[in-house]
């Protein structure tokens, strides 16, 4: 009986360690997605005359869709529609897990997207893009530090815990 | 002249901002706008065909973006040329006229911002408009160029386009050298507007090099295009009709006397370009009157 439980404390801390660090590893996956996405979106803002939702076409991602979606459906500015479109996302949708932080970086792409030259709509999108790579960097940093300590620490709390129930 | 009328005001409304039509009777609207004018800190007007009626909403700077972010489809910056020159054709071959504070740069205009005036065009399609043009001129089967002729805001470019599509259906292979996108009023490549079925169309490329591009590589019987306001667009127009193809254009004047006074015009005309002048003019009412004339010189 207290060997059943010891094992399963064991499993548990150690799934909670890895959990921990699988949430880091997702938010700098999703952190360097977007920054890829926005670099190709500030790319067709300075080289390309498409409109707004060609270039969202041709992005294709869940957010980008939703955006296109949330442009036509109702009568919003292009800045207020991507402010609330990343919102919605992040409470549960395909940017569950970024902080608020990178959201806050990220509704800063809403100012490339109202601008009505493409010099200040390119230099808007750059903007962000350093900013989404600054925080892409520090999460990636942060991943191989804490990551790899959250891990550590789920396995020796683990190892622990199944000590002490034995 | 109007039977079968289309009008894009009801794609316009999906682009505007709501609040330009509270309080608005959109059935009258729909019926009678040719134009919405919005102009910074006054009420939107709404000019229809027999007077004009002034909408509720004010057009404060936000209202200004809105309208702006609407009609461009969210896309200011691909239109950004187009702006410069001070309009833009949204989509349904509305034209824009808009004004604002333009940035300069040695002496040359480089971006129009802060704009605080637009002139909505509501474009119509009136099928069979230009039915007396092609009984008296085209149902003999060998006539020539047609210069329609009107003051602006007449109905130049309407009938254009249904003497295009009826002649153009009827077999003739036409092109329309369309440098404001007005006449067809492409998307994405095509036309939104019944053009016919045997025409094709150079959008939005300056006139003459459009039409000098469109005798060159599409061999068409008929040569259109609207508002021939400049020499090199005359010369071109007159290389077509040298090459063997009948033009059809406007021009701005109230008769074939004012018309006369333009030196290119008076140039094609010299040249054989045009053998009849269709004159359009306006009763008090908004309805339009087609008077057409032979040319000789």
């Amino acid at each position: 009986m207290r060997t059943g439980l010891a094992a399963a404390a064991l499993i548990i801390c150690i799934s909670m360690g890895y959990m921990a660090c699988s949430r880091m590893r997702d938010r700098v996956d999703k952190l360097n997605a977007l920054c890829a996405e926005i670099r190709t979106l500030g790319d067709s803002m300075e080289l390309s005359q498409y409109r707004l939702s060609e270039m969202l076409d041709r992005l294709g991602g869940e957010l980008w869709r939703e955006y296109a979606a949330a442009l036509t459906g109702e009568q919003l500015g292009a800045g207020e529609a991507w402010a609330a479109t990343v919102q919605k996302e992040a409470d549960g949708g395909s940017l569950s897990g970024l902080d608020k932080q990178d959201i806050a970086a990220l509704i800063t792409l809403g100012e490339a997207f109202s601008s009505i030259s493409r010099a200040a709509q390119a230099d808007h999108a750059r903007l962000t893009l350093r900013q989404m790579e600054a925080r892409a960097a520090d999460a990636e940093k942060a991943l191989m530090g804490k990551g790899k300590l959250y891990s550590t620490l789920g396995v020796l709390a683990g190892f622990a815990a199944a000590l002490m129930m034995i | 002249m109007a039977n079968a009328e289309t009008n894009a005001l009801v794609g316009l409304r999906k682009l505007l901002p709501k609040e330009l039509f509270y309080n608005t009777d959109m059935d009258m609207l729909g019926a009678e706008c040719e134009e919405i004018r919005i102009r910074a800190g006054r009420n939107v007007r709404f000019v229809l065909r027999g007077g004009e009626i002034a909408g509720s909403a004010v057009a404060t700077p936000k209202l200004c973006r809105d309208v702006l972010e609407g009609l461009s489809e969210h896309s200011a910056p691909a239109i950004e040329n187009e702006l410069k020159e001070g309009f833009f054709t949204a989509r349904g071959g509305c034209r824009v006229g808009v004004c604002g504070q333009m940035y300069t740069k040695n002496g040359l205009c480089e971006r129009l911002w802060q704009i605080s005036g637009f002139n909505i065009r509501i474009a119509r399609q009136i099928k069979g408009c230009a039915d007396k043009i092609i009984r008296e001129i085209y149902s003999c089967g060998n006539a020539g160029g047609l210069l329609v002729l009107s003051i602006p805001g007449t109905g130049k470019t309407t009938l254009l386009r249904d003497t295009v599509r009826q002649l153009s259906d009827g077999g003739l292979s036409a092109a329309v050298a369309d440098e404001r996108g007005e006449i067809a009023a492409c998307y994405m490549g095509a036309p939104t507007l019944d053009v016919g079925e045997r025409t094709d169309i150079m959008d939005m490329c300056p006139k003459a090099e459009g039409i000098r591009k469109l005798v060159r590589s599409m061999s068409p019987r008929l040569i259109v295009t609207d508002e021939i306001g400049t020499r090199e667009e005359a010369d071109a127009l007159l290389d077509a009709k040298n090459c063997g193809a009948i033009a059809i254009a406007s021009a701005h004047a109230s008769s074939v006397e004012d018309a006369l006074r333009r030196e290119h015009i008076r140039a094609l005309i010299e040249g054989g370009c045009f053998t009849h002048a269709a004159i359009i003019t306006r009763r008090a009412d908004g309805a339009r009157d087609i008077a057409i004339e032979k040319l000789t010189l």
